[in-house]
């Protein structure tokens, strides 16, 4: 697996994806470094597809991706959005895969996955997102993130956001796409069984 | 005329219980049998008063509010639709204070009607905007931009005249309109409300400004915490397409523009707009030095047209109605209206948009009507994390870019968070520094480890272990990150530890004294 990861990697620069938005600004982009072209180069690429060990799920959310949008470099983040929605987080041994689909080197898609609070490496639990920046501080926020930690882990994981835009009626918390506003730690408990009976 | 009740679907709403209320009321409309529609409108940004039915009775609103699941069989159950003798109606939508004292130019749209209803958006002068922009030269927009004064409503407030003019001037056929819409500032939400309540005029400026500066494609970097903006943006992108508002062919003129979003991934940083630009090209969001300017060389190294949602939405007020009109209201070098955003521990929190000038103790107390707690205010911060905590002899200050910079405090995005008499500001000071160390991009060091330095700094004074050397290494350390930060997060991170330092003497202070000292 290692070796074939090593591979990919140097193999990726293959792929001059044309600039599929055809705007020439993206070009010095996504031109490779040097260009290996002829069937070579192809039969490495098929031979490091062959060896990942991508779940066949992956696999599939990555080509219906490919299919309907560019794969330039700048697809990156609607890539990962898409694959973390399919697959509640960016597995490691996709990122040469993506890295290959966008022509970008795995090192950029490891940074920017690790860079970003919304993409996981792996899945996660059911998550309750409260906010702690100052307006929510200053209906009790703090405290109520303690409490909501002791008492919710390890059931679920509760995460410390900043800013959930709801700042005139916090303090605030996220269950999936549902924000709660004026919200206790029995509200929350309340929301996560109606969220857990719905799973 | 068939009548309509509206409830509104919008975040802050929502999160209060609207979805719970218009299934009440729907049920007791079918059981009732009354003939009415039920529309699920923006909200008016009243947040007090959310859940917030509006029955429209004659052509006129009325208002009841908040709401409960409860209430409902009291509002519905005699089988009409509640009136003005009704126990719990508040009156017409002026003549609650909240609204009724407010002058809404960019936000006079939002909350009248469904916010993807393209017919109700013309019929309320939706459109203008972009007709007289499509008839009038590039320079001539820009020069009604000019007359206009209006200046950057993300946070530094630079004059939007000078950024067009720049976009327009900068060669090249290939230029893009960037909409900031990654409103992570806390206690901001004027974007996120415009976005989800009036989506078409945010859309209608973008399209203005492609026509204007000769750019094919506008892209709004939206914060991924806003999913109901992003489905709402973009259901309203594909019918204004559909009605040629964007597209190949926009109002038949030929020209074309389309719009396209893009979602953040939780950083804060990617607010700033270098930051921005490298997080649309599929980067981490890691901050470009300055110059060159993006407006000469932004986004994929082109001209590009950066500006926050609310800056672009109040060019079409600008163009409706003309510049001079917009520049009207105001006071010195702050023209127009601001759409301010009060929360936190307030009684009455929302979106109260206001001509500048105004002192910030009516949004205190005209508008909020005291705290959430009941207890007295003992700071205010203004602007978000980055925007100073102001003590109460600050809160007749006018609201005016220029009066709050030379009290070392800025208006920023218009956020303005309230705090009770039992606020910790050595914990706000702290939390402002741990802020900065959470989300520095980590590019430049003043505000990579200056931040981090800083909050141990201010742990070592909480903990009464500090001495006064202690306190003069936080002043060069301030210093050093206001001088030497690439970006505004760790050039203003400052400002509140300063202002706190200011206008609240003894919640910093040294408690040990120097070993020096002692004999």
């Amino acid at each position: 697996m290692g070796q074939a990861i090593e591979q990919v990697g140097q193999c990726q620069e293959v792929f001059a994806t044309p600039s599929a938005l055809g705007v020439a600004g993206i070009d010095k982009y996504t031109t490779p470094l040097f260009d290996i072209s002829g069937k070579h180069a192809r039969s490495r690429v098929q031979w490091v597809r062959k060896k990942m060990t991508l779940q066949p799920p992956i696999r599939a959310t990555l080509d219906e991706f490919g299919a309907a949008h560019p794969t330039t470099a700048d697809q990156l983040l609607p890539l990962l959005h898409y694959v973390q929605a399919v697959h509640g987080c960016i597995p490691t041994q996709a990122m040469p895969e993506i890295a290959l689909l966008l022509n970008v080197s795995r090192a950029d898609v490891f940074g920017v996955v690790t860079f970003y609070d919304d993409f996981d490496v792996k899945p996660q639990r059911l998550e309750v997102a409260v906010c702690g920046a100052e307006a929510c501080q200053a209906l009790g926020c703090r405290s109520l993130i303690a409490e909501a930690r002791r008492e919710l882990e390890p059931r679920v994981r509760v995460k410390e956001v900043f800013c959930l835009g709801n700042c005139a009626s916090g303090p605030s918390a996220r269950i999936d796409e549902h924000v709660l506003g004026r919200v206790t730690l029995s509200g929350i408990k309340a929301a996560l069984d109606a969220a857990e009976h719905q799973l | 005329m068939t009548q309509r009740v509206f409830i509104p679907d919008e975040t802050t709403a929502c999160s209060l219980g609207t979805d719970a209320v218009a299934k009440a009321v729907k049920a007791q409309l079918e059981a009732h049998g009354i003939d009415a529609e039920l529309v699920r409108n923006g909200s008016r940004g009243a947040f007090h008063l959310e859940p917030l039915v509006e029955v429209e009775d004659a052509g006129q609103r009325l208002v009841f509010g908040p709401v409960s699941p409860a209430d409902v069989p009291g509002l519905f159950g005699s089988g009409v639709l509640p009136g003005r003798d009704h126990a719990a109606c508040l009156g017409r939508v002026d003549e609650i204070p909240f609204l009724a004292g407010q002058t809404r130019l960019t936000f006079a749209r939002v909350g009248e009607a469904a916010p993807l209803d393209l017919a109700a958006y013309k019929a309320s002068g939706g459109g203008v905007a972009l007709e007289r922009a499509l008839s009038i030269s590039s320079a001539q927009v820009v020069q009604e931009i000019e007359t206009s004064g209006l200046r950057g409503r993300g946070g530094a407030a630079f004059p939007a005249a000078i950024k067009w003019q720049t976009v327009l001037d900068a060669p090249g056929t290939e230029k893009y309109i960037v909409c900031n819409a990654d409103e992570g500032d806390s206690g901001t939400f004027a974007d996120r409300l415009l976005m989800e309540c009036d989506p078409y005029q945010l859309l209608e400026a973008m399209a203005i400004a492609g026509i204007t500066v000769g750019a094919k494609l506008g892209i709004i970097y939206l914060r991924s915490e806003y999913p109901k903006a992003h489905e709402v943006l973009n259901a309203a992108i594909a019918q204004a397409q559909t009605a040629a508002l964007l597209g190949d062919n926009i109002l038949g003129s030929g020209t074309s523009f389309d719009v396209e979003v893009r979602l953040g991934a939780g950083s804060y940083i990617c607010g700033e707009e270098t930051a921005m630009l490298e997080s649309i090209e599929g980067k981490r969001g890691v901050v470009r030095a300055k110059p060159p300017l993006p407006a000469l060389s932004g986004l994929f190294g082109k001209p590009t047209l950066v500006h926050n949602v609310l800056t672009l939405a109040a060019v079409t007020s600008v163009l409706a109605g003309g510049g001079s009109h917009y520049a009207a209201h105001g006071t010195g070098r702050s023209r127009g209206t601001m759409p301010f955003q009060i929360g936190g521990n307030v009684l009455c929190g929302g979106l109260v948009e206001l001509p500048f000038g105004r002192p910030l103790d009516s949004l205190l107390n005209e508008f909020a009507g005291g705290s959430f707690s009941g207890r007295a205010f003992k700071a205010v911060q203004v602007g978000g994390p980055l925007g100073a905590y102001l003590a109460a002899n600050d809160w007749q200050m006018p609201l005016d870019y220029e009066a709050f910079a030379a009290a070392g405090a800025m208006i920023g995005h218009g956020g303005v968070v309230a705090f009770d008499d039992t606020v910790d500001m050595a914990e706000q000071a702290e939390f402002a520094m741990r802020f900065c160390a959470i989300e520095s991009c980590g590019k430049c060091t003043p505000c990579r480890i200056g931040s981090k330095r800083g909050e141990e700094l201010i742990q070592r004074i909480r903990l009464e272990e500090a001495n006064d050397g202690d306190l003069q290494v936080l002043d060069e350390l301030l210093e050093a990150m206001e001088l030497g930060s690439l970006c505004a997060l760790g050039g203003l991170t400052p400002m509140p530890v300063r202002s706190i330092l200011k206008s609240f003497p003894g919640a910093l202070k040294a408690a040990r004294i120097e070993a020096s000292q002692v004999r």
